[in-house]
């Protein structure tokens, strides 16, 4: 049997699509609410998951990461407060569109274009990911030293412009992560006599902390307890044949951002948008519409945010470094399972590369089907106060967490990341460089040791790839900071 | 320095900020040299990364005391009363679970969390802490088998 065939027999198995019918409700819902991330949702359930087989753990995860992609247009639409980081662009055309009587298309188009977006992203994974983790497997200790380095420095240059800060966050992570054993000799550091430290800073703990548990303490401290009131009007619901016309040139735009941005480590979908509303009002004919309502701005931005889905699971698996936060998630998971992302894996496993791109394939016609119900309803869900949820989220994290290792000590730790998550927050810190500091530390420290070990510095100024990838990573650091230099002006937004 | 309050409470705030951070980066080498030697024979002891590390966290500390990036993020009124409140209700029913086991501990502190978030009707505060604890029972202990 062919790896394509195997990998999709996968998906046979019933349970496999009670896993994505389930995934798909929880998506849709995590991304209506605002203040419930696809990072704290994925974050979360991965603690349900990990009684489960790999794929079905995987059909639930990746399924709530593509519908909390279409969840989120929702409340960008109605109430002009995206569900979730990626969907921020969406409320520059979107919410206009909503004023003007013309909800119901908005949100009609916008589900079209993410899942037009979508599909196209998991084009790329199914024929890049396999070449792509073929070239990886050539790397050595230095190769992958320097696609470590690659990857924190994406993290901290997509932090706007908090370079210094994402740098000082994403430091502490890497810190953090020698909490455990030497990864060359053993030794226990920093675990304070804690035995559940041994193994490291439980990062399931650490991410729950850090995405569920801090950005409701930050809810709670920036928001005052009020529902906010949805634009209940939806108007025309389908988009007319002038309308799809127009959408064609933004999708195409959208299409071709998000590939690239999707594939770049630690990019998400935010800045995919935002890319591609500038690219697409450059080449529209009716560039005044943009931000008032265009539906071209609004096809664009979703496209662009759904079709960074593929590349950055591509990233992630391919290479190991995580495409975004919610793939960050993902291989906390897959360690867990006993998958290790990265080169060996789709070469050992080709198959997988085909469930993953199946499971996500169902879960978009899913979330696309449940996009384009026209349940009033639903929208009512959005007036409900938003202490509720917090008691429901803020619970929930802390009983996930105990489930993962039955252990008070993790409860603790993802209490102390969450009040950590938001004291960052409150004095200007992304959070996202910690966790990739956190995540990439042990690989970052034992392949730098290993290529030090055996020849020096020389070991890694010898090897071109090495040398080439930590030249992308200067320059990728060195821009926005060159760009901000006194004297120079700040690019509009 | 200007005389402006705001502007001299920016200045003040930056200061804290790269205080901090170049703080943390000591306290990180302090840390890690007391890591001691390698127990085994290696070019690198123990705590040379983590030194490392400390030692890049306080040159980041310099820099954002010469370069300021994004100001601090005011709570709304009252949201530090809040905050702290559902962080000590939240440690307090962690802290309490393994003694007085996972329903005792968490509903009160779900109908506390409630409380402190503004909720006052007593039947929502009654019933929604017993559903939700029963629901998550549910959920892990008796569909996913695992002990709470």
């Amino acid at each position: 049997m062919t790896a394509a065939a195997e990998g999709v027999a996968a998906l046979a198995d019933p349970f496999v699509l009670l896993c994505i019918a389930l995934g798909t409700v929880v998506g849709m819902l995590v991304g209506t609410f605002p203040g419930i991330t696809a990072t704290m949702a994925v974050a979360l359930a991965s603690a349900f998951t990990l009684t489960l087989d790999p794929v079905p753990g995987l059909a639930v995860l990746l399924t709530i990461y593509v519908a909390a992609n279409f969840g989120d247009r929702v409340p960008a639409i109605l109430i002009n407060t995206p569900g979730t980081p990626a969907s921020i662009a969406t409320t520059f055309d979107g919410y206009p569109m909503a004023k003007q009587g013309r909800a119901g298309v908005a949100l009609t188009s916008s589900a079209f274009a993410s899942a037009v977006g979508s599909v196209l992203g998991i084009l790329v994974l199914v024929t890049a990911a396999i070449p792509l983790s073929a070239v990886a497997l050539q790397f050595g200790p230095p190769e992958t030293f320097a696609l470590v380095v690659f990857g924190l420095t994406m993290m901290v240059t997509v932090s706007g412009s908090r370079v210094l800060k994402g740098f000082a966050a994403g430091a502490v992570g890497l810190f953090l992560a020698t909490v455990g054993r030497d990864p060359i000799t053993g030794q226990d550091r920093f675990t304070a006599g804690v035995p559940e430290l041994a193994d490291g800073v439980p990062f399931i703990a650490a991410i729950i902390g850090l995405f569920g548990v801090a950005e409701i303490l930050d809810d709670v401290r920036r928001r005052r307890d009020v529902g906010q009131r949805p634009i209940t009007q939806l108007g025309r619901w389908w988009p007319d044949r002038g309308e799809l016309r127009r959408m064609r040139r933004p999708v195409a735009i959208g299409a071709g951002v998000g590939a690239v941005v999707g594939a770049v480590p630690a990019a998400g979908g935010d800045i995919g948008g935002i890319i591609a509303w500038s690219q697409a009002k450059r080449a529209s004919r009716h560039p005044e519409e943009f931000g008032h309502g265009s539906i071209e701005g609004l096809t664009a931005v979703d496209t662009s945010s759904n079709a960074g889905l593929g590349p950055s699971v591509t990233t992630t698996l391919a290479l190991g470094i995580p495409g975004d936060s919610v793939m960050a998630v993902v291989i906390g998971s897959l360690v867990i399972w006993g998958i290790t992302p990265g080169p060996t894996l789709f070469t050992s496993s080709p198959e997988l590369v085909f469930s993953i791109a199946g499971i996500m394939l169902v879960a978009t016609a899913a979330a696309l089907g449940l996009s384009l119900l026209r349940v009033r309803g639903a929208i009512r869900l959005l007036e409900l106060p938003p202490r509720y949820l917090w008691t429901v989220v803020l619970l929930a994290c802390a009983v996930g967490t105990y489930a993962i290792n039955a252990s008070v000590v993790d409860v603790v730790v993802m209490l102390a990341f969450g009040v950590l998550g938001v004291v960052m927050r409150v004095h200007g810190f992304p959070p996202g460089p910690l966790v990739l500091g956190l995540l990439l530390g042990e690989l970052a420290e034992a392949n730098l040791r290993r290529s030090l070990e055996i020849g020096g510095p020389a070991t890694i100024l010898t090897s071109p790839i090495a040398l080439g990838i930590l030249a992308l990573s200067a320059v990728a650091v060195a821009a926005p900071l060159l760009r901000r230099r006194p004297g120079t002006r700040e690019p509009r937004s | 320095m200007s005389t402006d309050p705001a502007v001299r409470a920016g200045w003040a705030g930056r200061v804290a900020t790269a205080a901090a951070v170049a703080g943390v980066g000591a306290v990180m080498v302090v840390l890690a040299a007391s890591l001691g030697p390698s127990p085994v024979a290696t070019a690198f002891a123990p705590g040379w990364w983590p030194a490392a590390i400390g030692l890049v966290v306080v040159a980041l500390g310099a820099g954002l005391l010469a370069r300021p990036e994004a100001p601090d993020d005011p709570a709304a009124p009252g949201g530090l009363r809040r905050l702290v409140g559902v962080v000590a209700v939240t440690g307090l029913g962690v802290l309490l679970w393994p003694v007085v086991g996972f329903g005792p501990a968490l509903a009160p502190a779900a109908a506390a969390l409630l409380a402190v978030l503004g909720e006052r009707r007593p039947r929502v505060l009654v019933l929604l802490p017993i559903a939700l604890v029963g629901g998550l029972y549910g959920l892990f202990a008796l569909l996913l088998g695992i002990p709470l």
